[in-house]
C-alpha cells in the first residue's frame, strides 16, 4: 500500500468569525469527544485544558462603539517549520505526511513544556493534574481517545478518534479513501451557526479550499511563516488587522 | 629453601587472614556494584522492568479506563429546558458517550446548546441528589438528613388533612417550572381538591410577550406563538434569540439565513450581548426606559397612520393609547433612552411596512421587565395588526387534551402574599432563576413548609424543608411539550439513556403519595409514563398532526395510523409529533394597554440616572447556567478554564463608571442595596452601558459548592422585588470592598 | 471451563474464525463473542463434555457473560483496526494470533504483574525474542511489519 503523492491530504479549516456567536458549544463538544476532564478545583484559565478555546476580543472602543468578536482558537496545524515539532526533545509530536495533521502523542511526552513555549498561538495545554472525572462518568468516556495522566502536554489533533472511525468504516467497505462526510471533527459538527468549515485543503474544488482563498480570509500571525491550516474569515476590517498583532492570551 | 619459606609465609598469611572477619574493601564493593549494573544491562531484566513500569503508568488508577463494548445510536430529546431539542446519542455498552443534534430535524435543525452536549454527565453531577432528604431547620445553614418518601408523606399527612378541611391557616400550592406538560395537568387536578389550592407557574417558564398578549387578546383557548419563519422584522427587547431562547436551532437557522430569507433583527438591549452582536441593528438602550421607547415607536406609528385602519375601530382603548403616545415624542424619548429619534422613526417604519413581531425576553436571571413595560411592548403587536397574521403572532390549537382540567393557573407573582402553607416545587427546570424573596413572601409568616422536587442541590433548595429527588437528565421517560413561542403544537418523548437509581422519585408517584396522605382518592396517574401514554392516546384519537422520524426521513399522518400502539412506537423511537390543525380565530377586540392605565407611564419619561451615585443593579444570566448544579462539570471549559463566560459573583461595569467610582478592573467591590450588601469582583467591560452593574448570576467554580448545604443565592438576594413580580432593576451603590 | 477451538473449526463443524469473531456494520471488530453467540448453537448441551455442561448451566441459561481473559489486549492508547488489517491488507488471523483456531485447549492466561497485561504481549521468553513467529505484540512488531509493507506511517495512525 504505497502512499502516492496524489493521496496526500491537507486537512484544514475556515472559521467564519462573523458567524461565530461565541456560544461555546464547540469547546464543550471538544472536551466530551476527547475525554478532557472537568477543571480541577484550583484550575484557572491559565492552567485549564481547552483544546479549542474561544476568545472574546474587543475593538477597544468605548460604549456603544465597542464591538466584539469571538475567536475560536485551536491548534493551527502549522505546515511550515512546525514550532512544536521542531523543539520537542521526545518526538512526541510530529506532522503526519499523509494528512498534514500535527499529531500529539501524550504518552510519549515527558512534560518539559518546551512546545508550549514554542507555540505562538498558545494552543497547547498541560495536564497539571490527573484527570478528575466525577464518579460514574468513566463509563461515559469516548472509547476512541486515550485519557492522559498528569505531566504531559496535549492539544487538538483534529479529532483523530473520528479519523480512525472513518478509516475503519472505509476499510470495512473495501475502500482506501475515507468518505468526506464520515470525518467531521466534534467542533465542526456541533457549531449551530456552521461557522467552522472543515475539509481537505489539497482538494482544490471543495468548500474549505474555496473559502480559504476567498476575500476577507486571513490567518493569524502570518508573518511568522508557520503556514497554519486554519483560516479565519471576517468582513470586519479591525478583526483582520488584529491577526498580525501579538497572540490573544 | 627460599621457596618453602615464601610458600609457608603465604600459607600463614592466608590462614591468618581466614581467621579474621571478611574484610571487603570499598573498591571491591564498588567494583562489584558497577560490574553487576553493567552486567545487568546485558540481561533483559532492566529493559523489561522499564518497559513494564512504563506500561503500568499508563494503566494505574490515576487515569480512567476507557469503556469497551458494542456501539449503538439512539434518538431521544433533551429536557434541560423547554426548548426540547432532538438528540442523537452515541452509546457504548448502552452508556451514552456523546450527544449531538439530529440533522434534518424540523424543529431543532441538528443543533444542541452547550448544556445539551454535556447533558449525559448531569446525572453524575457532584450536587446530584440520589435520595430524599429533610432539612433539620429553616435556612441555608441547616444540615440535611436522609429521609424516605414514606417518612415525608407521613410527616406531611396532618398538615395536608388540615388544609383539606380549611385554608384559613394557609393553603397548598404547586409551583410548576415547566407548564404545559401532561404532568402539569396532574398538578392542577391535585390542588383543585384543596380549598384555595393554587397552581402557579414559575417566572421564566413562559414567553413574557405571549403571556401578556394572552391578557390583551382576552384569549383563553389556543396557544400563542411567533410565526418567525414568515416574519421579516423582529424587534426584540432583550430576548436572547441567539443565546438561549426557545429552541436554539429555530432562531439560529433563521438568523444565519438572512441573506436568503430577508429577515432583520433589531435588538434593544443595554449591553452588547451575543444576540446584539449578531443583530442587524443594535439599539443600546438605557435599561428601565424600554416603555418610553415602545411608546415612542407606537407614537410614530399612530401619528403617521402606519397601522391597519381597523385597529382604531376594534381596539376599545385605542384613543386612550393615542393620547398616551402623544406624550412620547421621539426627540424627548431619545434623551431618556439614548436612542436617536431618527432611529426610533426608522424602526417604526420597518415594523409597519413588513411582516413583523415585537417581543421582549426574560433574562434568565434578571427576569421579566416590569408589567407596564411588557404591556406596551406586547401592545405594539396589537397596534401593528400582527395578531393572527402571517409572519406575526399565531394562535394555534394546543395539544389535544380533552380530559384537561380548567382550574386556574397564576403566575408566581400573582399568588397572594403569605397565603401558602405547603408548597410543592416541581423539579423540571425552565432554565431561568428568580430571587428566593419572591418565593418566600408567598409563604405563610412561619415560613411554611416547602417540598422541593429536584434532581440537584441548588441555591433554590435553601427554602426547602424536604428534598425529593426526581430523576436526573436522561434518566427517565419525560415529555417534550410545545416549546415557548412555537408556531404549532408539538409533542415528543425524551427517552432515557441512563439507569434511574431506585431511590429517585417519579413526580406522579410523589403526588399519589401526598394524595394518599391527605385522604384523597388517587390523582389519576401513578407514573409519568402513564400520563404520557394518556397524551399519546388523546393525540391519536384526535387524528391530528403528523409523526415524523427524528431525521425527518419520513412522516406519517396520525389519521393514517391503524392503532394507538403505532403512534406510541414511533414516539418511542424518537419520533416527533407536530400538529397540522388550522389556526384559531383571533378575538378582534384586542386591547392595546390591557389592565394598564396611562398614569402607570408617568415616570417612563423620567431622565436616566447619571453615572455617579446610584447605579442600576441588573442581574444577568445564561439560560440553564444560572446555578452550579445546572451545568455539567465539564462546562468548566467555558467558565473557569477560559474567559468565555463569567462565573457567578462577577459584575461587569463600564470602565467610565468604574473610574467615576474610583475603582479599577478586577477590584473587589461591595454592592449595597436596600436588601443588603455583598462583595463581588468587578470586571471592566465596555460592552455594558455606563451606570449599570451587570451582575452575573452563574455557577461557582467546580468542586467548591458544598454538597451538604444549598449554595448561597448571590446577587439575587440583593434585588428588590416589585409588586408586579419583576426584579430587573434595583438601585445600588458600589464602593471598594 | 475449557474451550476447544479445534472442535469448532475442525472437520467436524468446519467453522471459520469470522463466524464467531465478527465485524460490525461500521467496521469495528466485536472481538471475543458474547454469550448470545454461543447460545445460537448451545442453547442446550449438544455434546458430552464437562466444559460444555458448565457453559450451558452457568452461562447460557442465566444469560451471564463469560469473563474471558484476553491475551491480545493492548493498552487504551493503542488503536488497532481489525478492518484495515483483515479486510484491506488481507492478513490471515494466524499471522498475528498463531494457530489458535486449531488448538484443543486454551493456553493458560498469565498476566504480567507490573504492567497488568497478558504475558503474551511481551512473549513467553524474558529476552523478548519470539520462539514462534506469532508471539509477542509490542509496538516494534507492528512497526516492523508496517515498514515491510512500505506504509508511510505517522504516530496517530496507531495511537488514540
Amino acid at each position: 500500500m504505497e502512499q502516492t503523492a496524489q493521496s496526500k491530504s491537507r486537512y484544514g479549516m475556515v472559521i467564519d468569525l462573523d458567524r461565530c456567536t461565541g456560544c461555546g458549544v464547540c469547546m464543550v463538544a471538544c472536551a466530551v469527544e476527547n475525554n478532557v476532564a472537568p477543571a480541577e478545583q484550583k484550575a484557572t484559565e491559565r492552567t485549564g485544558v481547552t483544546w479549542l478555546r474561544v476568545y472574546p476580543v474587543s475593538n477597544g472602543e468605548g460604549f456603544p462603539a465597542n464591538d466584539s468578536v469571538f475567536i475560536p482558537m485551536t491548534c493551527q496545524q502549522c505546515g511550515n517549520h512546525t514550532p512544536c515539532v521542531s523543539v520537542c526533545p521526545q518526538n512526541a509530536v510530529e506532522v503526519d505526511p499523509s494528512t498534514g495533521i500535527v499529531g500529539q502523542i501524550p504518552q510519549r511526552c515527558l512534560g518539559c513544556r518546551y512546545c508550549m513555549t514554542a507555540c505562538p498561538y498558545h494552543a497547547r495545554y498541560f495536564d497539571w493534574w490527573d484527570p478528575q472525572w466525577p464518579e460514574g462518568t468513566e463509563a461515559l468516556l469516548n472509547p476512541d481517545v486515550a485519557p492522559r495522566m498528569r505531566g504531559v502536554a496535549e492539544k487538538c489533533n483534529f479529532c483523530h478518534g473520528r479519523l480512525h472511525a472513518a478509516r475503519t468504516k472505509a476499510a470495512a467497505a473495501g475502500r482506501k479513501e475515507i468518505a468526506a462526510g464520515d470525518y467531521v471533527p466534534a467542533c465542526v459538527e456541533s457549531c449551530p451557526s456552521r461557522a467552522i468549515v472543515f475539509g481537505d485543503l489539497a482538494d482544490e474544488t471543495n468548500e474549505v479550499s474555496r473559502l480559504s482563498r476567498s476575500i476577507n480570509t486571513f490567518q493569524f500571525l502570518p508573518k511568522l511563516g508557520t503556514a497554519p491550516k486554519i483560516f479565519y474569515h471576517s468582513a470586519k476590517e479591525w478583526v483582520r488587522k488584529m491577526a498580525d498583532r501579538a497572540p490573544l492570551a | 629453601m627460599q621457596n618453602a619459606t615464601e610458600t609457608t609465609a603465604v600459607l600463614i598469611a592466608i590462614s591468618e587472614r581466614e581467621k579474621r572477619p571478611m574484610n571487603i574493601t570499598r573498591r571491591e564493593l564498588l567494583t562489584f556494584a558497577g560490574g553487576s549494573i553493567l552486567g545487568a544491562l546485558f540481561t533483559p531484566i532492566p529493559w523489561k522492568l522499564l518497559d513494564d513500569s512504563a506500561i503500568w503508568t499508563q494503566n494505574w488508577s490515576l487515569i480512567p479506563r476507557l469503556p469497551r463494548g458494542p456501539e449503538t445510536f439512539t434518538f431521544t430529546g433533551c429536557t434541560l429546558c423547554p426548548g426540547g431539542c432532538a438528540v442523537k446519542a452515541r452509546r457504548v455498552n448502552g452508556h451514552p458517550v456523546s450527544l449531538v443534534g439530529v440533522a434534518g430535524h424540523s424543529l431543532s435543525n441538528g443543533i444542541l446548546c452547550p448544556m445539551g452536549i454535556a447533558g449525559h454527565h448531569l446525572a453524575y453531577h457532584p450536587l446530584r441528589l440520589r435520595r430524599p432528604f429533610a432539612f433539620t431547620g429553616k435556612g441555608a445553614d441547616s444540615p440535611l438528613v436522609p429521609s424516605t418518601l414514606d417518612e415525608i408523606a407521613s410527616n406531611l399527612a396532618p398538615m395536608l388533612k388540615d388544609i383539606r378541611s380549611s385554608s384559613s391557616k394557609g393553603t397548598i400550592a404547586v409551583l410548576d417550572q415547566r407548564p404545559g406538560r401532561v404532568l402539569s395537568d396532574l398538578y392542577r387536578k391535585f390542588v383543585s381538591n384543596f380549598p384555595g389550592g393554587i397552581y402557579a407557574v414559575a417566572p421564566g417558564s413562559e414567553d413574557p410577550t405571549l403571556t401578556t398578549l394572552r391578557a390583551l387578546c382576552n384569549t383563553t383557548e389556543g396557544t400563542l406563538g411567533y410565526d418567525l419563519e414568515n416574519t421579516r422584522v423582529i424587534l426584540s427587547f432583550g430576548a436572547p434569540l441567539v443565546d438561549g431562547w426557545s429552541t436554539p436551532g429555530r432562531t439560529v437557522k433563521l438568523l444565519q439565513n438572512r441573506n436568503q430569507n430577508g429577515l432583520k433583527l433589531i435588538q434593544v438591549e443595554g449591553v452588547q450581548s451575543r444576540t446584539a452582536l449578531q443583530a442587524d441593528t443594535w439599539l443600546p438602550i438605557m435599561p428601565g426606559t424600554e416603555a418610553a421607547l415602545a411608546l415612542a415607536i407606537g407614537g410614530v406609528i399612530v401619528r403617521q397612520n402606519l397601522f391597519p385602519a381597523k385597529i382604531e375601530k376594534t381596539s376599545p382603548d385605542f384613543h386612550t393609547y393615542k393620547t398616551l403616545v402623544s406624550k412620547f415624542e421621539p426627540e424627548d424619548v431619545a434623551a431618556v433612552c439614548g436612542i436617536p429619534s431618527s432611529v426610533i422613526s426608522e424602526t417604526a417604519h420597518a415594523l409597519a411596512s413588513n411582516p413583523s413581531v415585537v417581543m421582549s425576553g426574560y433574562d434568565p436571571a434578571g427576569g421579566p421587565l416590569d408589567s407596564a413595560t411588557e404591556t406596551v411592548i406586547a401592545g405594539l403587536n396589537v397596534l401593528l395588526g400582527n395578531i393572527g397574521r402571517t409572519g406575526g403572532i399565531s394562535l394555534h390549537p394546543p395539544i389535544p387534551s380533552p380530559g384537561a382540567t380548567t382550574s386556574p393557573a397564576v403566575g408566581l407573582a400573582q399568588v397572594p402574599d403569605h397565603s401558602v402553607r405547603l408548597l410543592l416545587i416541581d423539579g423540571a427546570e425552565s432554565g431561568h432563576t428568580y430571587p428566593l424573596s419572591l418565593l418566600k413572601r408567598k409563604l405563610t409568616a412561619d415560613g411554611g413548609t416547602v417540598v422541593m422536587l429536584s434532581p440537584y442541590l441548588s441555591s433554590r433548595s435553601a427554602l426547602a424543608d424536604y428534598l425529593v429527588p426526581s430523576p436526573a437528565a436522561f434518566e427517565s421517560l419525560e415529555e417534550i411539550s410545545t416549546p415557548p413561542g412555537a408556531r404549532r403544537s408539538s409533542f415528543a418523548l425524551s427517552l432515557p439513556l441512563l439507569k434511574q437509581p431506585d431511590t429517585t422519585v417519579d413526580p406522579a408517584t410523589l403526588l399519589a403519595k401526598l394524595a394518599g396522605a391527605s385522604g384523597l382518592p388517587s390523582v389519576g396517574a401513578e407514573t409519568v409514563e402513564s400520563c404520557l401514554r394518556q397524551r399519546a392516546h388523546d393525540i391519536w384519537l384526535s387524528k391530528r398532526g403528523t409523526l415524523a422520524t427524528p431525521t425527518g426521513s419520513s412522516q406519517t399522518p396520525v389519521m393514517a395510523m391503524a392503532s394507538e400502539e403505532e403512534l406510541w412506537k414511533g414516539l418511542s423511537e424518537g419520533g416527533w409529533w407536530v400538529d397540522n390543525m388550522q389556526d384559531k380565530q383571533v378575538n378582534p377586540r384586542l386591547t392595546l394597554l390591557g389592565l394598564m392605565t396611562p398614569d402607570r407611564y408617568d415616570k417612563a419619561s423620567a431622565p436616566a440616572l447619571d453615572t455617579t451615585g446610584t447605579l442600576k443593579l441588573i442581574p444577568f444570566g445564561w439560560r440553564n447556567a444560572t446555578m452550579t448544579a445546572s451545568v455539567a462539570p465539564v462546562l468548566s471549559k467555558l467558565f473557569q478554564e477560559s474567559h468565555l463566560r463569567s462565573l457567578g459573583g462577577r459584575v461587569h461595569i463600564n470602565p467610565s463608571t468604574l473610574a467615576a467610582n474610583a475603582l479599577s478592573d478586577g477590584a473587589y467591590v461591595k454592592i449595597s442595596t436596600h436588601s443588603g450588601n455583598m462583595t463581588a469582583q468587578a470586571v471592566a467591560d465596555p460592552s455594558v452601558i455606563p451606570g449599570v452593574i451587570h451582575a452575573i448570576v452563574g455557577p461557582s467554580p467546580n468542586n467548591t459548592a458544598s454538597k451538604d448545604r444549598p449554595e448561597a443565592e448571590g446577587i439575587l438576594g440583593l434585588c428588590a422585588v416589585r409588586d408586579d413580580g419583576s426584579w430587573r432593576i434595583t438601585e445600588a451603590t458600589i464602593a471598594k470592598a | 471451563m475449557q474451550f476447544n477451538h479445534a472442535v469448532h473449526t475442525g472437520e467436524q463443524n468446519g467453522m471459520t474464525c469470522d463466524m464467531c469473531h465478527e465485524f460490525t456494520e461500521n467496521g469495528s471488530f466485536k472481538g471475543i463473542p458474547t454469550i448470545a453467540k454461543c447460545t445460537e448453537c448451545h442453547s442446550a448441551a449438544i455434546g458430552s463434555t464437562e466444559s460444555e455442561k458448565v457453559l450451558v448451566e452457568q452461562f447460557v441459561t442465566p444469560h451471564k457473560e463469560i469473563p474471558w481473559k484476553v491475551y491480545s489486549r493492548q493498552p487504551d492508547n493503542a488503536y488497532f483496526p481489525h478492518a484495515a488489517h483483515v479486510k484491506r491488507a488481507e492478513i490471515k488471523c494466524e499471522e498475528c494470533h498463531g494457530p489458535h483456531g486449531s488448538s484443543n485447549t486454551l493456553p493458560v492466561y498469565q498476566v504480567n504483574r507490573i504492567s497488568g497485561y497478558s504475558r503474551d504481549i511481551w512473549g513467553r521468553n524474558i529476552s523478548g525474542l519470539p520462539s514462534h513467529p506469532w508471539e509477542g505484540m509490542k509496538m516494534d512488531r507492528c512497526v516492523r511489519c508496517h515498514a515491510e509493507r512500505h506504509r508511510d506511517d505517522s504516530c496517530l495512525d496507531c495511537h488514540k
